[in-house]
């Protein structure tokens, strides 16, 4: 089901502004858009009560945190029963930041940021592959983010 | 590409700037003096860290979290990418940045020479993407596919 029927040109256009620098001035955006300042906070509430927008935050360069290697890995479990047990576990895992059930050959697909190649093969060995019903793992490192980004907004 | 990127080091960050981190990572919009109340300092000095943070590049901006699902974007797709020669890489990736449904491309160890994270609307979008757009890619061999079917979790990296 999609809310983006909901959503008028001016909503676009603010998502637009603010999916880029959260902390502009509402001030800023309402003469961008050409409505009041109060109507852009009106319509942001009403857009966050929508779910619209989820959250906001300030991005962190991994690399600068000391988190130097991406990594995707793949998961193949012994059963596909066993699914939410392994993702429950998995969340306890702080250095997996994304993980999807895909179609495929993997069960579920995981992103994760360790220090170093060492670091990674701690979370590998040591904590990803002792959780009950992980058959085996298939590990891609990124050597490069080539570009990263959020979904066209005003399309 | 930035010639420096293997060369990066990571940031002098002390615990100051990680309590500071671990708030305006949940909440961009939350009031700076907040932010010093609960630190313990004054609101000049977040000012003055959240600035040096920024220039030193550990954060890279600030942005609102939109759900795709809400906006219409309901395929989430990553897909592997073969190329005829591992030369076509540069080209590739140029090739890629221009498709705005791309929203992540890595050079990746393993099978694939590149790997790639796609939003699109619909199955159908999705379809008509890889037929159209990275299909016709010069130096794309071939691709392989992955949707996800539910996303359990996203967040950022932990600090410490």
């Amino acid at each position: 089901m999609t809310l983006r029927n909901n959503l008028d040109e001016v909503d676009l256009k603010i998502l637009d502004i603010i999916t880029k620098n959260a902390r502009i001035p509402f001030k800023d955006v309402a003469k961008d858009v050409g409505i009041s300042r109060a109507a852009v906070h009106q319509r942001v509430n009403r857009m966050i009560d929508l779910e619209v927008i989820t959250g906001s935050g300030y991005h962190i360069n991994p690399k600068k945190v000391e988190f130097r290697t991406c990594t995707y890995i793949g998961i193949f479990l012994e059963k596909g029963g066993l699914f939410s047990e392994v993702v429950t576990r998995l969340k306890l895992i702080p250095e997996i930041v994304e993980c999807h059930y895909t179609t495929g050959q993997y069960a579920i697909f995981i992103k994760v940021y360790a220090k170093d190649n060492e670091h990674l093969k701690a979370i590998l060995s040591g904590e990803i592959q002792k959780i009950p019903g992980v058959a085996s793992t298939e590990t891609f490192i990124s050597l490069e983010e080539s570009f990263k980004r959020t979904i066209p907004v005003n399309s | 590409m930035n010639t420096k990127d293997y060369l990066e080091q990571a940031a002098d960050i002390d615990e100051l700037d990680e309590k500071i981190l671990k708030l305006i990572t949940r909440n961009a919009r939350i009031p700076f003096l907040e932010v010093a109340r609960e630190c313990g300092v004054s609101g000049a000095a977040i000012h003055q860290r959240v600035q040096r943070l920024l220039n030193i590049g550990v954060v890279s901006g600030s942005e609102f979290v939109v759900s795709p699902q809400k906006l219409g974007y309901n395929t989430c797709a990553y897909m592997g990418i073969y190329l005829d020669k591992a030369k076509y890489h540069t080209q590739v990736v140029e090739a890629l940045r221009n498709i705005p449904e791309v929203v992540e491309c890595h050079y990746v160890t393993g099978q694939y020479a590149i790997f790639i994270k796609i939003q699109t609307k619909t199955n159908k979008h999705l379809k008509k993407l890889i037929d159209e757009e990275l299909q016709e890619v010069e130096g794309i061999a071939r691709t392989e596919t992955f949707i996800s079917l539910e996303m359990d979790f996203k967040r950022q990296v932990p600090i410490k």
